[in-house]
């Protein structure tokens, strides 16, 4: 079947401007928005002062050179009273920003009480990223200030091995514009996604948390191009059996390789993040380079105080949290231990003599003696009794 | 531990899997039961060599190493041996699209899309080796058990909460998994031979699964008469799914292992009762042994299995209502579960357990929630669009195929089934979490991509035989 060269020409021309509508329209461009913005404020890093962590101006750019104390670090500056409706699409650059930080945006209105935090895309080359703020509904009123944080990812990074100085170089604020809000969707859809608990059920971000607005996920939005592409094949093209088929399938294969190049993308950024984290550190000690590395420590000394205890003694865990719990348990094998629960009935007077009880992350519990534990008192000796780890046997119920 | 005592766990685990492979399946003749024998005989060897270190080395696990590869190369030359012995002289179907190599202007895209999968691999091979054990149920379920065996030299029994507490000193464990089937745990201490637990190299075990599956799936479709190009594309496009990547690049979890395992029962079921190839059953038995033993859901997949050979079983005179008789059969073993209070019958109570079992107040939020997982997100690229298309469109050709008909069935009514357990049911809220509805679609994403691939077959299909053929039992 032969397309005529004014169809081909039509179909090729509807196509471009069906696609770039599309494309528009998830962008959140609306009818009255300008092609090109109309005014912007630039802001040199060296404006920038360190709220948390140490930072030096270093001409026009802003060297950040250490933490604070949690690991974490910001730099804000103030702001002449920007009208947030007037500039609405944000960008910004760093160079050598590490992979192990993630990125946060904060801002202060004049009307709020407090400032807002948003998570945005970290870079990962020294060009601007660009991120849409007409979807935060705290961007409204005057802005008053506004900064940046990075912290350690979480569940992932070890917090002391996270951070290596960077550069912040500018921050500017542009008026509403096409082009800023097509290079803010782009941007969205190749932001850097480390891995986390959750990816293993669903392929972020707007799965694991991150309450900030996104654009349509490239799946959608490629599924709904390939839908408008068939249509104009069918009605412009004027495809029809096997030949339409054929384009169809065609169209879906590529589609399919495009985004694949996009996963694949997003796989070697993830891959990009944790050799940043554990290539440095030799194969059989990366699992002790984790996250919660407190635990680990903990867990380790636990070990240590019950070091001569036979390998069969059973260990209540008591801790603050479940995950803690969990965690530590984990990082405290091949210790016989198991997070305390509500005891049988056959065991009114609480666990058998011999027991050993570690309380993890709590108030202290014990007194002359006596332990509170799930509603009695135990008789118990002290092992251990430090600030966050302490570990009792038991040797009765209290008479 | 070093490259040559890895490359020895990686040998014996393949040998013993594909000469078990051969031995049940047959001599492989031609290079599609070659594909499986391999792919598949890696899933079987992991599985084997987890169940040896239960079995050969549970008391002492420094043994494992020595006992458990010994065992795994002895019980794999006996199957090669065995296959060579058994060995038919030629296939009884030969599908002509198995026989012929592919097109020359085929090779060039299949060369692509397998730079795609090369490319894939390399990447997520090296973030394996890179990252330890990160995912919650990794460490809080699957692989906590496996660590605390390797580090105190045994396998100590599970029991619950309430039979641990009782005694002060005891060689057992309890914990948040202490029913959960322990074949995986099993499976990591394999991996973890000869070390003192380095999660990287566990978490080999979920790569090599990866391959192993892509491997076995190509085999699969080219067995059941798809060309090599479309099997490739297949591959590529079960290799491309980012939620299928996602788990062999974080490992621990159960979910591609039930995925695999059924995926290769559902096969091995479709080739003999549409090719009549009765050795295919034996892989079919393995595929219902091994389900349980995975994951407890695992059992209702087994089930569903046995149900289905039972459905093609029949007589000719009950196949009228063969239906009737495959609902009464499931019914009958769901009751004798419960009676006997099988464990997975307990995680069905868990997930309905909130007093009522019918929840129509959350069909809104749930479906919302159930359409973005399916189409919003990035977890399965084009297929949950892909697949009602080429259904659609290709109706005509593959309502005559029984062979896709019965694939399709297979997945179908799970399919049906789980969505009305996410809408209709008090399960719902799992749906609005996505921390369980996509990991239960993950389990058969590989048959929705089998679906995809046989209902795109080319039209030439002079292996599917015109007149159903009659299963072979034994």
């Amino acid at each position: 079947m032969r397309v005529s060269r004014a169809r081909g020409a039509a179909f090729f021309a509807a196509l471009v401007v069906a696609w770039s509508a599309l494309l528009l329209l998830v962008a959140g461009v609306r009818w009255n928005t300008p092609v090109l913005s109309d005014g912007h404020r630039v802001f040199a890093g060296a404006r920038f002062h360190p709220v948390f962590g140490q930072a030096q101006p270093d001409g026009q750019r802003l060297h950040v050179t250490a933490t604070g104390e949690d690991f974490s670090s910001l730099q804000t500056t103030d702001l002449p009273e920007l009208d947030a409706t007037q500039f609405p699409v944000l960008s910004y650059r760093f160079e050598d920003f590490p992979g192990a930080l993630e990125l946060s945006f904060v801002f202060r209105a004049a009307d709020a009480d407090d400032i807002e935090t948003i998570s945005v895309p970290a870079p990962t080359t020294s060009r601007a990223v660009t991120v849409d703020l007409s979807g935060i509904p705290a961007w409204k009123g005057r802005i008053v200030e506004m900064g940046f944080a990075q912290f350690p990812i979480s569940q992932l990074a070890p917090p002391r091995a996270a951070f290596r100085p960077f550069v912040l170089t500018a921050a500017t604020l542009h008026g509403t514009s096409w082009a800023g809000k097509l290079k803010a969707m782009f941007d969205d859809w190749s932001a850097r996604a480390p891995w986390q608990f959750i990816s293993i059920s669903a392929v972020g971000p707007t799965e694991t948390g991150d309450t900030s607005p996104h654009a349509w996920r490239p799946p959608l939005v490629v599924a709904i191009a390939l839908g408008i592409a068939a249509l104009l094949a069918w009605w412009v093209l004027r495809l029809r059996g096997r030949v339409f088929a054929r384009f169809v399938a065609i169209a879906f294969g590529l589609a399919w390789i495009v985004l694949d190049l996009f996963w694949l993308h997003d796989l070697g950024d993830k891959r990009g993040i944790d050799r940043d984290l554990w290539a440095a550190i030799p194969l059989e000690q990366r699992q002790d380079h984790v996250h919660d590395v407190d635990l680990i420590e903990d867990a380790a000394h636990l070990k240590q105080v019950l070091r001569h205890e036979p390998r069969t003694r059973h260990i209540l865990l008591n801790s603050s949290a479940p995950k803690t719990s969990i965690r530590f348990i984990y990082h405290a094998a091949p210790l016989n231990i198991s997070a305390a629960n509500a005891l049988p009935e056959s065991l009114g007077n609480g666990p058998p003599p011999g027991t050993i009880i570690v309380r993890y992350d709590l108030p202290n519990a014990a007194k002359g003696g006596l332990l509170a534990f799930g509603g009695r008192f135990l008789r118990v000796t002290t092992l251990e009794e430090g600030p966050r780890l302490s570990v009792y046997r038991v040797l009765g119920a209290r008479p | 531990m070093t490259a040559s005592m890895l490359l020895a766990i990686w040998s014996a685990m393949w040998l013993l899997g594909s000469g078990a492979w051969a031995a049940v399946a047959g001599w492989p003749r031609r290079m599609a039961d070659g594909w499986c024998a391999l792919g598949g005989g890696w899933i079987v060897g992991a599985a084997g060599c987890g169940l040896c270190v239960r079995l050969f080395a549970a008391q002492s696990l420094a043994a494992v190493p020595t006992r458990v590869g010994l065992a795994a190369v002895v019980i794999g030359v006996l199957g090669w041996v065995l296959a060579w012995w058994m060995r038919s002289p030629a296939a009884a179907t030969q599908p002509a699209a198995i026989v012929h190599g592919p097109r020359r202007s085929d090779r060039l895209w299949m060369a692509l899309l397998l730079a795609l999968l090369a490319w894939r691999g390399w990447i997520v091979c090296g973030d394996v080796l890179l990252h330890p054990a990160l995912p919650w149920d990794a460490w809080a379920v699957w692989l906590d058990k496996a660590k605390a065996w390797v580090l105190s030299g045994r396998i100590d029994p599970s029991v619950s909460y309430e039979d641990w507490i009782g005694h002060p000193v005891a060689a057992t464990r309890t914990g948040l998994a202490w029913m959960y089937p322990e074949l995986i745990p099993w499976m990591a201490v394999w991996m973890a031979g000869g070390t003192h637990w380095i999660e990287p190299l566990v978490g080999l075990l979920w790569f090599g699964l990866g391959v192993a599956v892509l491997m076995l799936h190509y085999g699969q479709w080219r067995a059941l008469g798809v060309r090599p190009l479309a099997a490739t594309a297949g591959t590529y496009a079960l290799g491309s799914i980012p939620l299928l990547d996602v788990h062999v690049a974080l490992g621990g979890y159960a979910d591609l292992w039930i995925a695999a395992v059924l995926s290769m029962g559902a096969h091995a079921w479709l080739r003999w009762s549409c090719l009549g190839e009765r050795r295919q059953l034996g892989i079919v038995v393995i595929a219902m042994a091994l389900l349980p033993l995975l994951k407890l859901e695992g059992s209702v997949w087994s089930i569903i299995l046995g149900v289905a050979c039972l459905f093609r079983a029949l007589p000719s005179q009950l196949r009228g209502r063969r239906f009737l008789v495959g609902a009464g059969a499931l019914l009958l073993v769901v009751i004798a579960c419960v009676a006997l209070g099988l464990p997975w019958t307990g995680v069905a109570r868990r997930y309905l357990d909130t007093g009522h079992f019918f929840d129509f107040g959350q069909i809104g939020v749930s479906s919302a929630s159930l359409a973005a997982a399916l189409w919003a997100q990035w977890n399965w690229n084009l297929l949950w669009f892909a697949l009602p298309v080429a259904l659609w469109w290709n109706r005509r050709r593959w309502l005559h195929s029984a062979m896709t008909r019965r694939l399709l069935a297979f997945v179908a009514l799970p399919f049906v089934a789980m969505l009305g357990l996410f809408l209709l049911t008090s399960a719902a809220r799992y749906s609005q979490s996505y921390s369980a509805v996509n990991r239960l679609l993950l389990q058969i994403t590989p048959l929705l991509v089998s679906v995809l691939v046989m209902a795109l077959r080319a039209p030439d299909v002079e292996g599917e035989p015109a007149k159903e053929v009659s299963p072979r039992v034994g």
